[in-house]
């Protein structure tokens, strides 16, 4: 009679065991099929981010709070400095404006395809990565400000777009980018000046971790020097051109290999990183 | 016994949630401690199969809905480390210090071991980094030493039997 009660116990554990691993396994096998979000996920996902937001607010309270009575002594000196930029800036506004539609009158001339107009959504970080398995930076907008799946993500930095990665998971009021130091993110980049063209990838490891650019042709291995800077190419769907991604730190040339290895070290400063922009391209990016 | 649980659960969802935000905030890069894993094995190993398989399956659910990992991913992992956790009860003798460390310690590779298996069957080959990287290492080291506080702390709090050996309840 023991043994049997026992026995019925453990069974009723095992067929818990095996409808909850059944659930995983068809969660994963559906999601891995789907290019939009899995909808529970998308639940979750808006329920958690409004705890997050909760502990990112009330963090950013008190630091707020903490850090503005040490930086009111500087606002004025700044206030001062700005006001004198404002009226440099004003100036070359106007100029930018005169070469700016002379640039669009020269383009119209020439027969020049129109670029699509470029959105940008601005977003807050709330948090990063739950383990040490996948980074990832999660924000405050999802689709109630339009925002879907792939699309580029930027940062300034001084004064520069800098790419920061792209959209993977977007639920109701909050989502997930995938930054571009993943392993797994493709960049079509080229170097800014020599124009160039190669692919950049991260290494997947720590979010400080220098890129890798490959597909470089090994004869122009003298022309490129540490320093370079390198922006996005514009050459996918994705990522629009001229995008910030980093600067050669390295070139290694090994034997048995047509082109060369660079290595960079990404603009985007992800310690720093508080705030981000979607960048919303004019026909949709493709979905992945 | 359910009420025990209940709080568990919220005890791991608050873990999760510090993790990804206060934590971020003081460094996105660092090494994170896997301190909702280490509560899911210590209770389950206490509680049994039950509690340590649906606890570790909401903690990884959870998981799953704030990372780029697939849904599923965590939770199946977890429900498996939970599960096996939860045979041990009425096993082994509850040291505080050595047995948290050397539990965690095999847990930590069976997990990471389980993330290469599950990645490779369900993931493209550049989703996932090598295993047993430099940072997976350490995080290995940082659970182990961790494990005997948060078994102190559970256990104080009542949410674990106070005794060393395992209750038979």
């Amino acid at each position: 009679m023991f043994g049997f009660t026992a026995f019925r116990k453990h069974l009723k554990e095992f067929a818990v065991f095996f409808v909850l691993i059944i659930i995983c396994l068809s969660m994963l096998a559906y999601s891995g099929s789907q290019s939009e979000t899995f909808k529970p996920k998308k639940a979750g996902m808006d329920l958690l981010s409004l705890c997050q937001r909760g502990i990112a607010y009330t963090g950013g309270f008190f630091t707020g709070t903490v850090n503005s009575i040490a930086e009111l002594h500087t606002l004025r000196k700044e206030y001062q400095e700005l006001t004198k930029q404002m009226e440099e800036y004003q100036f070359m506004e106007k100029n930018y404006l005169e070469l700016f539609r002379e640039n669009q009158q020269l383009k119209r001339q020439l027969g020049y395809l129109e670029e699509g107009e470029i959105e940008k959504i601005s977003a807050t970080i709330l948090g990063g990565k739950t383990n040490n398995l996948f980074s990832s930076i999660i924000i405050n907008q999802g689709e109630n400000k339009g925002i879907r799946k792939n699309m580029p993500v930027i940062a300034y930095s001084s004064e520069f777009p800098c790419l920061v990665g792209k959209v993977v998971e977007v639920s109701g009021h909050s989502s997930i980018i995938k930054p571009l130091t993943d392993r797994s993110l493709y960049i079509p980049a080229r170097l800014q000046k020599l124009r160039y063209e190669g692919l950049v990838r991260g290494s997947g490891a720590e979010m400080d971790s220098p890129l890798t650019m490959n597909y470089i042709s090994k004869r122009m291995k003298n022309d490129i020097a540490e320093g370079d800077i390198v922006v996005t190419s514009g050459n996918n769907d994705i990522y629009p051109e001229n995008i910030y991604i980093g600067t050669v730190s390295g070139i290694s040339a090994k034997e048995y290999e047509s082109s060369l290895e660079l290595e960079l070290q990404p603009f985007v400063d992800f310690h720093r990183l508080k705030y981000v922009f979607v960048l919303k391209v004019t026909g949709e990016p493709d979905e992945k | 016994m359910r009420n025990k649980l209940l709080i568990s659960i919220i005890l791991v969802l608050v873990l999760i949630l510090i993790q990804s935000t206060v934590l971020h905030y003081i460094s996105p890069d660092m090494i994170l401690p896997d301190l909702s894993m280490i509560v899911v094995l210590l209770y389950a190993s206490r509680k049994g199969v039950m509690e340590g398989q649906v606890l570790g399956f909401i903690s990884g659910l959870a998981e799953d809905f704030l990372t780029v990992s697939p849904p599923g991913f965590n939770a199946l992992i977890k429900t498996i480390l939970g599960f096996m956790a939860g045979i041990l009860k009425n096993k082994l003798i509850f040291d505080p210090v050595l047995f948290p460390v050397l539990f965690i310690f095999l847990a930590t590779l069976l997990k990471y071991m389980l993330a290469y298996v599950t990645a490779y069957v369900f993931l493209d080959s550049d989703s996932f980094s090598s295993l047993f990287n430099n940072r997976q290492l350490l995080e290995i080291l940082l659970n182990s030493l961790l494990a005997p506080l948060v078994y102190f702390l559970l256990k104080h709090s009542k949410l674990i039997p106070t005794d060393i050996w395992s209750s038979q309840k």
